[in-house]
């Protein structure tokens, strides 16, 4: 590698093989470095590429990625774009300080993470699992097939273009999106339709019928689960899901809450409360 | 009956993988290992059926840090919707055999890949240091190997094992315990739903949650027009958090 191209020694190409790579970031995950052999093994190509000659230099690299290091999958494109960008400047530049690598990196985890899960488990898989569930129980084929394109639309095109826009971002300044408040501003955009959806399929999935029907002599019966249709349909639903998100709220563990449903499911029907 | 096995233990390691290698698609979720299962089985439908009523049990079970201890739901969908198609039974027994079926696969991962994969990321560091990148490969290829192999041999052992055991099962348990399952399962999507809210949800935003009942409880809106209207909603409010953007934050530490 001639020494005149060090400025822009990254090119298309290996923000491509950046995007493939990071399929396989999380394979090796172990419970306490967490995915940093995967963040290592995925900027690899652009670490041998940019230091190559330099044995010392590339270990050090190595080594640098192989600090800890958690994201939901689908934002590790981006952050891989950022640092492969930072990478390059390190290179090029030795008065860079590379302990600011891995600052970006520990900086972006925690908020990226938070917003991915919101976008990825929280709104789109909510919103594709909603629609082919509820196609499947019609026993229709397309329920999974939908969740799948729904769900993987945007988890695709996230991770194609947010490693090219990480790269951009790096290169230029990463404050702007973080101090931005788009980010936050996102962050609630999604969480409001992830919340619109799940009010719906409280209302649509959820369901809890009393069985029990009060009767005072003769001809007189009370049909409890009417009156509380009369208040508002599916209102039983909706108090259970709340009394349960109290309960967790509290520090129950949902397995417990989980044993109690069904412990209350047998003793209702036994009853025939339920 | 063992070429069955194997092609379940199969989609099961390969849906396993999902977020090793294929980039978390969802393909581990009980909807998509269901159908799948219900392929083997010759019939699609029924398999994804029982899948969805899975999906619903298990919405809220998600693979986000903080759970990271969550239950097997790919191993124990696999398993469980292969033991009701089998038997062409027991759909209720099966259903609530899932979860705890899917825990114990989370015991197995704590003594079979979770150790060894903390080997090979030691090992991956160790390599990092005097920068022998083709070890570090080769420890990132051996994780993904370890991910789907012990997955596989546990639902082929599950499969040869538990299917004459669910059949007995089955046969055992009196009426009035399954058709309580059966009602304790339509209550438990609720809890999938309070888990999510725990992620997402804050007393700001709790009126988008309502809207969206309102919606379906009483003007009857299908999962698709709830979603539509969600869309609109999130739009508008993306737009109007312009000025006011520190105000409104999700609080990442309620997670």
């Amino acid at each position: 590698m001639s020494t005149k191209s060090e400025s822009k020694k990254i090119v298309k190409k290996d923000l491509i093989s950046l995007f493939w790579r990071a399929f396989l970031l999380p394979a090796c995950y172990s419970m306490d470095r967490m995915q940093a052999p995967g963040f290592a093994y995925s900027i690899l190509p652009v670490l041998k590429k940019l230091y190559g000659d330099d044995k010392e230099k590339l270990a050090e690299a190595c080594s640098r990625h192989s600090e800890v290091y958690n994201n939901t999958f689908a934002c590790s494109p981006f952050v891989l774009g950022i640092v492969a960008a930072m990478e390059e400047e390190a290179c090029a530049n030795p008065d860079f300080d590379v302990n600011s690598i891995n600052a970006i990196k520990v900086a972006l985890m925690g908020p990226l993470s938070g917003i991915g899960d919101t976008f990825f488990w929280g709104t789109f898989r909510i919103i594709g699992s909603g629609i082919g569930v509820s196609l499947a129980m019609q026993g229709n084929l397309l329920g999974p097939i939908l969740f799948l394109i729904i769900y993987n639309i945007p988890n695709f095109l996230v991770r194609y273009y947010g490693v090219q826009y990480g790269y951009k971002l790096g290169t230029n300044s990463i404050e702007t999106l973080v101090s931005g408040g788009l980010m936050n501003r996102a962050t609630t955009a999604a969480a409001v339709m992830g919340l619109t959806v799940i009010g719906g399929m409280i209302a649509s999935m959820v369901s809890v019928n009393i069985a029990l029907v009060a009767n005072f002599g003769q001809d007189v019966t009370l049909n409890v689960q009417s009156i509380f249709d009369d208040i508002c349909p599916k209102i039983l639903p909706l108090g259970l899901t709340f009394l349960i998100y109290r309960f967790l709220k509290k520090g129950v563990k949902a397995t417990w809450i989980m044993v109690g449903i069904i412990v209350l499911g047998i003793v209702g029907k036994f009853f025939g409360i339920l | 009956m063992l070429l069955k096995a194997f092609l379940v233990a199969l989609v099961a390691g390969l849906c396993k993988i999902d977020n090793r290698i294929f980039g978390m698609t969802m393909i581990q979720r009980p909807l998509i290992v269901g159908t799948l299962v219900g392929f083997i089985y010759g019939d699609p439908v029924a398999g994804m059926m029982f899948g969805a009523q899975f999906e619903l049990l298990s919405m809220g079970l998600v693979g986000i840090g903080a759970h990271s201890g969550m239950p097997e739901i790919t191993l124990g969908s696999a398993l469980c919707t292969a033991f009701t198609l089998g038997s062409g039974t027991g759909m209720e027994v099966a259903l609530t055999l899932a979860l705890p079926i899917s825990a114990f696969g989370t015991t197995i991962g704590y003594l079979t890949w979770v150790p060894l994969n903390h080997i090979l990321s030691e090992r991956s560091k160790k390599a990092a240091e005097v920068a022998d990148t083709r070890t570090m490969e080769i420890c990132q290829w051996l994780g993904l190997f370890n991910y789907f192999f012990f997955p596989f041999l546990v639902v082929l052992v599950g499969m040869l094992a538990g299917a004459p055991l669910f059949e007995m099962l089955i046969e055992v348990i009196p009426e009035f315990i399954t058709s309580g399952i059966s009602v304790a399962s339509s209550m438990l999507p609720a809890l999938g739903f309070a888990l999510l809210m725990q992620l997402i949800y804050t007393r700001k935003l709790a009126p988008y949650l309502f809207i969206g009942f309102v919606a379906v409880a009483l003007v009857g809106l299908s999962n698709v027009g709830v979603a539509i209207v969600g869309g609109i909603l999130a739009i508008l409010v993306f737009n109007n958090s312009e000025t006011q953007s520190k105000e409104v934050s999700v609080d990442v530490n309620e997670i």
